[in-house]
């Protein structure tokens, strides 16, 4: 699964460190998710998912990075996300993944909301190190 | 599955915590309903934006879910509050969604995510959402 998302093309990147540069991860995701053909509730839910990576950036690590690519498999398009940072990383990813951990900023899903919304998620992290998360959405067609 | 009864909740707004106690609930009672995991996350999501907004914008309010299993099944949300209203709803809900301030989706990105968004807001004396969304 994640040899796909390895294989995207990056189409933007964004530096996150502030509330502003949220928002535009989030709408250059929107721009990409409805060029691959995410529509409706779908391209929803991909803003979600960087809304909330991204708010984990500033509230957590400070600074990072969100990198936007187009994957594709058998005809059909979908969106990768991959946030990076070099933060104080997560100690306990699994605990990170209960839904209700986080409750700051955000729309309060935290990573678990994120994780449930998209077809792929996976994190790793290291404490000291950094964190990164790698998600995907599909296009419609795909399913 | 067992038939379950239709349930209705009752949570005043008033902070965050009680933003985050109606989510958490809305998503059991979503998923005890039958909806799929990423479904009843939607359904989340929109819970929280309302709330969020209510404790935002006015500071209280209240929000109401409600699981319908009777004939058909679907998740009523009511949001309501005695703010001074939304001055232009049409502007609003045509606004593209976006996390302005980093927060939040809109209404217009939260109407997506359900089947039927009503939102019914009157110049000082408040503004009462209803969304559903129906199990297929």
């Amino acid at each position: 699964m994640s040899g796909k998302i390895e294989d995207s093309m990056t189409k933007a990147r964004v530096v996150v460190r502030q509330d502003t540069d949220i928002v535009l991860a989030c709408q250059k995701g929107r721009a990409l998710a409805e060029q691959v053909g995410i529509k409706g509730d779908s391209q929803v839910v991909v803003v979600i998912a960087i809304s909330e990576v991204a708010r984990n950036i500033v509230n957590y690590a400070g600074c990072g990075e969100i990198v936007l690519g187009v994957i594709g498999q058998d005809g059909r398009q979908g969106i990768s996300i991959v946030a990076r940072d070099e933060g104080p990383g997560i100690s306990d990813i699994g605990k990170a993944l209960q839904d209700g951990y986080s409750t700051g900023g955000g729309l309060g899903l935290g990573l678990a909301g994120a994780k449930r919304l998209m077809d792929e998620f996976e994190v790793t992290s290291e404490p000291g190190k950094g964190t990164t998360i790698t998600m995907a959405k599909w296009g419609r067609n795909g399913h | 599955m067992a038939e379950v009864q239709s349930q209705k909740e009752y949570f005043p707004i008033n902070s965050l915590v009680d933003v985050v106690r109606a989510r958490r609930r809305g998503l059991e009672m979503a998923q005890a309903l039958g909806f799929p995991l990423a479904e009843a996350t939607k359904i989340a999501v929109v819970i929280s934006e309302l709330g969020r907004n209510i404790e935002r914008y006015v500071g209280q309010g209240s929000i109401t879910v409600t699981a319908h299993s009777e004939d058909e099944k679907y998740i009523l949300i009511v949001a309501q509050d005695n703010g001074a209203g939304i001055p232009d709803v049409d502007r609003v809900m045509a606004g593209g969604y976006s996390t302005s301030g980093g927060l939040g989706l809109g209404l217009s990105g939260s109407k997506r995510l359900m089947d039927k968004f009503d939102i019914n807001s009157i110049a000082g004396v408040g503004t009462t959402i209803k969304a559903v969304k129906w199990l297929r």
